[in-house]
């Protein structure tokens, strides 16, 4: 079921749309700035960014609609988000930049799961989660399907992080 | 007034309370990290308003709202308005949250102005 739908978004530009459109109304007045969209890139997963959060996105059946998901980044480039957020830049991948990225994951992916029910899935939100340093990862299986984009940030440092959305095997 | 803030993000812990702060409410707050963490202190803590998150580890908010008002219901005591700020957002989900008795919905991220109508609507009075 996962591949047709995002087979479809995909082939008319959909799938782009909504997860700038995630950006726009999850991202931008959580982080009071705007986002520019630099790149779309291949699934990082054989060289994944120094950190990332992920939320898994799943309907209730076990056949149905299984997705993730992400935003990753060098550290740095992630410390000056979370420093918009805090007040304070947080030092290395410390508990606060981790808790920063994972409900900035959160919300994007609450926004991309707003949108998705629009074309049919019903999901539900799971556990936000954060990694370092992974040298490789599967996400989903060893087959996804989805979209990266690298964005930059209108903060001062002007960051630039990556999202995407991908879902896995059904 | 007091107000129990749950959320297992310190993060949105800060950032709720910064918007009670701005919405001109003097609140004293206490946090929880979960839903089980809340109703031990919803049992001790005579609280005017919970601010709760949908997904959390261990006990989730809707299962915390839903444990709160069936004590509620069976001791007598007073009605406690519950604020959810959550990711979730579909239709479903909203009807689910009010099922559960959250009083009111909102999702992140939370403009300034809708969270200040909220407070004044659960709160029944001006900040």
């Amino acid at each position: 079921m996962n591949k047709p739908i995002m087979r479809a978004l995909r082939a008319d530009g959909r799938l782009q749309e909504m997860v700038q459109r995630a950006v726009q109304d999850g991202l931008d007045p959580m982080l009071g700035t705007e986002t520019t969209v630099l790149s779309e890139m291949s699934l990082p997963w054989g060289q994944p960014p120094a950190a990332l959060a992920l939320v898994p996105l799943a309907e209730a059946t076990a056949s149905g609609f299984r997705g993730v998901v992400w935003i990753g980044g060098e550290l740095d480039d992630l410390a000056s988000v979370a420093a918009a957020l805090l007040g304070e830049r947080p030092s290395g991948d410390d508990e606060a930049l981790q808790d920063c990225v994972r409900e900035l994951t959160n919300v994007l992916a609450g926004r991309i799961q707003e949108q998705l029910r629009s074309v049919g899935p019903a999901t539900g939100l799971g556990l936000p989660m954060f990694l370092s340093g992974a040298r490789t990862l599967a996400i989903g299986g060893a087959s996804t399907d989805g979209i990266a984009l690298r964005i930059q940030i209108g903060l001062p440092e002007l960051p630039e992080i990556l999202i995407g959305f991908v879902t896995g095997d059904a | 007034m007091r107000v129990l803030i749950i959320d297992d993000s310190k993060m949105m812990r800060m950032m709720h309370a910064r918007s009670l702060r701005q919405s001109g409410y003097q609140a004293t707050i206490v946090e929880a990290g979960n839903g089980e963490e809340a109703l031990g202190l919803v049992e001790t803590e005579q609280l005017d308003l919970l601010i709760l998150d949908w997904n959390m580890p261990g006990m989730d908010g809707l299962t915390c709202a839903q444990t709160v008002r069936e004590r509620e219901q069976a001791t007598g005591k007073r009605r406690v308005p519950i604020l959810m700020i959550t990711s979730q957002s579909t239709e479903e989900q909203i009807e689910r949250a009010r099922q559960a008795g959250i009083d009111r919905l909102l999702t992140k991220p939370v403009a300034d102005q809708a969270f200040a109508d909220a407070l004044r609507t659960l709160l029944g009075q001006g900040a």
